[in-house]
């Protein structure tokens, strides 16, 4: 019989640190790339709220105008109390809509004022809402979203990037996809690295492709729990949408099927409507009975099957900052009651009701939101996410370093050109993609205020500027090119708090003077990122310099091309 | 123990603890020292006083963070203190181990100072 | 299986995705069948474990150079595994 494994393009041939060696090497460049810029975005979109914090400054006024009002609340003012509020948006409920199969109820901010809002599912099950006056119950306009001055996404755009490239569904899966194979990249790496532990401090500078391969051993190896951990993360937040089989196997497969598991995940118990009628109850007894319980003030009281004898009146908490720091789940306290005032369900803040899984699947999307440690949590996961950037960045690097010495003639005759090509696209992707990230901001202080549409403008400017450094990456020598992308880079980050400066009329210190570690933080950090990209162009100058004069002396040898 | 102190002493601890690991490599050593020779005893003394040292930075973490989030505090400072261990012997190494004792030696005694005030008379 | 090198590596890839999202599908629907958790709860814990089945049957097409035997240890398993699942369907919570 013909044997069924003639060597092929080197897949699956040799030991398995052989083929593991190969699929780590493929699995990584073809998806460096995406990678790279999946984890830039992400690691900024650790710090999204000081981001859009900087990028809106009109707004800076108004948010003080805000905390200020609520520091000086004295504490008798006249504010509606939680009874009163509960039992307007009761009323209304059964005046308007007494049909509904849930009623969602926010009382009060954690505070106990704000406003009193209500929601119910539209026919279309949309979230459908309603605004009620605190003191007196009546119906309140809603007011359409004020138009901002400065129209932005904000830090949100590195965060809708980084999970969906602002591409929807199909952006949603090629992330995911990509997350995959980052771990498949992981494991082989791991299984390929013959010295692990003896190499695991190892970094020899100035040795050309010797250094790069340090340099992508050491970033992936010491950040490797977090790689595992974000990767894997990454990919479960949603993981009944990439792999329903299991929902469809034992929930059914007509259109409603995913209602019917989430429904059931998130309020186990809740029986189907009985027929027999029971009026909705007095809610502030439960959210008192809820505070006693959990400790948290009430966010929204929830009723399930109101006006049923099934009901069931559930009344979620207030999460505080301080305590999330300590918790791995982000879950707040929650008190689920039978109409008759039976605790049918208690969760502690941070804790779980429903069970192990739901548990797992909170903490898990809360650590790769680094929802968890306050600060220095993010800036261990800011650290981290450079890292793992780091680490795509380097290996790509090598992937070309390595053969820019000697041709390995993976794609035949057409192998220089695919180098050349990969050539560009590192460029482009490594820092093609930081300069637009910068330029972003870049347009947010430039692009006027007034014109229509100006977030998409500034989104625009970014998917334009990585477009342009592609082109450039293409048509320039990949030397010329990464210098002046380099040297951009470095100037742009650099120049962040003057051109702030020039267009707002803010800057730095007066930033750190009254307290706003924001705007400072991201200006800073940009400076930080100039520095690094500036370093990286005189280390460029530095090996060219090297490079050039011994290979005009002696043609015939090769350089020092190693393999590991 | 507040969360500055807590991040300022956690990552002390783990860089001090990193950097000792990394002594007891002959490699390693030799960028320091210029000897390449690491006597078994000395390897052990380094491994063990790293030991402490990393211990001490997870009671930090789980001080100040409680102890699941701890743990997770507590592997971003190893890979904090780790790159650090790379990226400056890369650059100085006597520096760097300089740093390593008397940032550790600093933090191990506010670390047990610390220890005593909290712990019960 | 003859065919030329591109074809083969093309066949291990499809074979990685889809037979190893088969076997990963195959594992998330019978594993609620044995678990003595609620069904929502057994669902999800088995659609959390499904994507790391996925990742070591992609990680061991790629070590295995007969393109057959793989084809097999992956089809096969999923074949049973499904009919495993949906033969034990979880009704009620």
């Amino acid at each position: 019989m013909r044997a069924t494994h003639t060597p092929d393009t080197g897949a699956a041939t040799g030991g398995l640190r052989q083929a593991m060696a190969w699929l780590h090497t493929w699995c990584g460049l073809w998806f460096s790339w995406l990678l790279f810029a999946v984890f830039l975005t992400g690691s900024l979109a650790v710090f999204e709220e000081p981001i859009t914090h900087w990028m809106t400054p009109e707004q800076h006024a108004e948010e003080a105008a805000e905390e200020a009002a609520r520091a000086s609340l004295p504490a008798t003012a006249p504010v509606a109390g939680r009874a009163q509020r509960l039992a307007h948006a009761s009323d209304y409920m059964t005046q308007h809509h007494r049909s509904k199969d849930m009623w969602e109820i926010w009382p009060a901010d954690a505070e106990g004022g704000g406003e009193l809002k209500v929601y119910w599912f539209d026919e279309q099950h949309l979230y459908a809402q309603a605004k009620l006056d605190a003191n007196t119950g009546a119906p309140q306009p809603l007011l359409p979203p004020k138009v901002p001055a400065r129209g932005t996404l904000g830090g949100q755009h590195f965060v809708d990037f980084h999970y969906n490239l602002h591409g929807g569904t199909l952006g949603l899966w090629i992330v995911a996809i990509a997350a995959m194979v980052m771990l498949l990249a992981l494991l082989s790496g791991v299984i390929t690295h013959k010295r692990i532990f003896k190499d695991f401090f190892t970094f020899r500078p100035k040795k050309g492709q010797r250094s790069w391969l340090d340099a992508h051993n050491a970033v992936a190896v010491l950040s490797l729990p977090f790689q595992f951990m974000i990767a894997y993360t990454g990919i479960v937040f949603t993981a009944t949408t990439y792999l329903p089989a299991g929902v469809w196997a034992h929930y059914g497969n007509d259109a409603g099927v995913h209602l019917r598991y989430t429904t059931e995940l998130t309020t186990p118990g809740l029986q189907p409507r009985s027929g027999r009628p029971l009026a909705v109850p007095a809610l502030e007894p439960f959210a008192a009975q809820a505070v006693a319980l959990t400790g948290q003030p009430v966010r929204a009281v929830v009723v399930d099957h109101p006006g049923d004898a099934s009901m069931r009146i559930s009344v979620y908490g207030w999460n505080d900052p301080k305590g999330l720091v300590r918790r791995m789940s982000d879950a707040t306290g929650m008190v689920a009651f039978a109409p008759d005032g039976r605790v049918l369900q208690l969760r502690l803040p941070g804790g779980s009701a429903d069970g192990s899984a739901s548990f797992v699947s909170q903490v898990m999307s809360n650590l790769h939101m680094a929802g968890l440690g306050g600060w220095p949590m993010k800036w261990l996961f800011f650290l981290c996410g450079l890292a793992g950037t780091a680490m795509m960045g380097t290996g790509a690097v090598l992937f070309m370093v390595k053969r820019r010495n000697k041709s390995l003639r993976e794609f035949g005759g057409r192998t220089a050109q695919v180098y050349r090509c990969i050539e560009a696209l590192n460029i482009a992707a490594i820092t093609g993609l930081a300069v637009a990230c910068i330029a972003y901001l870049w347009a947010n202080r430039l692009l006027p205020l007034m014109i229509d549409q100006r977030a998409s403008w500034e989104l625009r400017v970014f998917f334009g500027v990585w477009l342009v450094t592609l082109v450039h990456a293409w048509l320039r020598p990949p030397r010329a090119a990464w210098r002046v992308q380099l040297w951009t880079l470095a100037t742009a980050c650099l120049l962040l708090p003057l051109l702030n400066g020039l267009t707002t009329g803010d800057h730095l210190v007066a930033e750190m003077a009254r307290g706003d570690w924001e705007s400072a933080g991201v200006e800073l950090t940009s400076m930080a990122f100039g520095l690094l990209a500036g370093w990286g162009a005189l280390l460029l100058l530095r090996t060219g310099k090297a490079v050039q004069p011994r290979r005009t002396a002696h043609p015939s040898l090769g350089s020092a091309g190693e393999r590991p | 123990m507040n969360l500055q102190l807590s991040t300022a002493l956690a990552l002390t601890l783990a860089y001090a603890g990193m950097a000792g690991l990394c002594m007891a490599m002959e490699r390693h050593h030799e960028q320091v020292t210029g000897r390449r020779d690491v006597s078994i005893r000395l390897r052990w003394v380094l491994r063990l006083s790293a030991g402490v040292l990393l211990l001490a930075s997870l009671r930090v973490c789980i001080d100040g963070w409680g102890s699941g989030v701890g743990w997770v505090a507590w592997l971003g400072y190893l890979t904090t203190g780790a790159l650090l261990v790379v990226g400056l012997w890369a650059w100085r190494p006597r520096l760097a181990m300089g740093i390593a004792v008397t940032g550790g030696a600093c933090s191990l005694l506010v670390f047990v100072l610390a220890c005593q005030s909290s712990a019960p008379a | 299986m003859t065919g030329g090198p591109g074809q083969r590596l093309a066949v291990r890839v499809l074979l990685a995705v889809f037979a190893g999202y088969a076997l990963a599908s195959a594992f998330a629907m019978a594993l609620p069948s044995l678990l003595p958790m609620p069904r929502a709860q057994a669902v999800l814990t088995a659609t959390l474990l499904g994507f790391v089945v996925h990742l070591v049957a992609a990680l061991w097409v790629f070590t295995k150079p007969d393109l057959r035997r793989v084809a097999a240890g992956l089809l096969l398993p999923a074949v049973l595994l499904t009919a495993l699942g949906l033969a034990l369907q979880r009704t009620g919570a």
